[in-house]
C-alpha cells in the first residue's frame, strides 16, 4: 500500500442518514480516533478485504491437496463439456 | 466476441469480452488473473516460503446474457469463448475459477464439470487441462 509518503489531498464524500453519521463519530471517539482518521483507517481494510477475495481464494491444507491432485490428473471432461465444445467449434469465431 | 475496455481493464486488472447479436448485446463475460491459497500460514511462517502454497488461476468474474437471449445457449458459448481462449493463451494458469452467483449458475457451471474449491467458498474451478484437451 503506497499510501504512507502519498499526498492526502483527493476527497471521497459520500451522503449519510445523521444517525449513521452519529454512530460513526460515536465508533471514532470510542477508538480514540478522530472521524477522519477512523473512516480511512475502516475503509482502507474494507477496500482490501474486497480486492483480496477478487484476487484470490483460501482453502484449507485438505482443501488444497485435493485441488493439486485433480490439477495433476489426467483430464478427464464430461459428455456436456465435450459436446457444449464441439458446437462451438462449428460455429466457427469471430475473433475481435 | 469485442474485447471491450473498460475502468477495470485500463488498469490491467480484467479483461471483459462481450458478443453481439445483430448490433445487440447478447451476454458478456470478464476475466482477471487469480490464485488459490493453502491457508496454511504456520508452515509459512517457519520454513519461510514454502515449495507448494500458491497456485495460479484464472477467475470468470461475471459471464451473463441477455434475459431475452434465455435458452438459446449463449451462456454455454460464452463460456466455451473462454476456455478456448484461456486454453490458447500462453500464460500459468492451470485452473479455471468461476463464482456463481446462485444456484442456477452452480448447475450450469456443474454440468460441464465445475467442482466446488472449497466449503468457506462457491467458488467452482476446472482445470486448465481439461481446456486444453478441448482447445488444443
Amino acid at each position: 500500500m503506497a499510501m504512507i509518503n502519498e499526498r492526502r489531498d483527493a476527497r471521497l464524500e459520500v451522503r449519510v442518514p445523521p444517525s449513521l453519521r452519529d454512530r460513526v463519530s460515536r465508533a471514532a471517539t470510542l477508538s480514540g480516533q478522530t472521524v477522519a482518521a477512523f473512516v480511512t483507517s475502516v475503509v482502507q481494510e474494507a477496500a482490501q478485504r474486497v480486492i483480496d477475495g477478487a484476487d484470490q481464494t483460501q482453502l484449507t491444507v485438505g482443501e488444497f491437496d485435493r485441488l493439486l491432485h485433480a490439477l495433476d490428473a489426467e483430464p478427464t471432461p464430461n459428455a456436456s463439456l465435450r459436446e457444449a465444445a464441439a458446437r462451438y467449434r462449428l460455429l466457427g469465431t469471430s475473433e475481435a | 466476441m469485442h474485447r471491450f475496455a473498460g475502468q477495470d481493464e485500463r488498469s490491467d486488472m480484467a479483461a471483459c469480452y462481450v458478443a453481439v447479436n445483430s448490433d445487440r448485446i447478447a451476454g458478456y463475460y470478464t476475466i482477471s488473473a487469480h490464485a488459490v491459497l493453502r491457508d496454511d500460514l504456520s508452515a509459512i511462517q517457519l520454513k519461510g516460503l514454502p515449495r507448494h502454497d500458491r497456485v495460479p488461476a484464472y477467475l470468470i468474474g461475471r459471464l451473463a446474457r441477455d434475459i431475452a437471449m434465455k435458452g438459446r445457449g449463449v451462456g454455454e458459448l460464452l463460456l466455451m469463448d473462454a476456455l478456448r481462449r484461456l486454453a490458447l493463451a500462453d500464460a500459468a494458469g492451470r485452473m479455471v475459477v468461476v463464482d456463481p452467483i446462485d444456484l442456477n449458475a452452480q448447475h450450469f457451471y456443474a454440468k460441464f464439470g465445475f467442482e466446488p474449491l472449497g466449503r468457506a467458498t462457491a467458488r467452482m474451478f476446472l482445470p486448465m487441462s481439461f481446456a486444453r484437451a478441448l482447445f488444443p
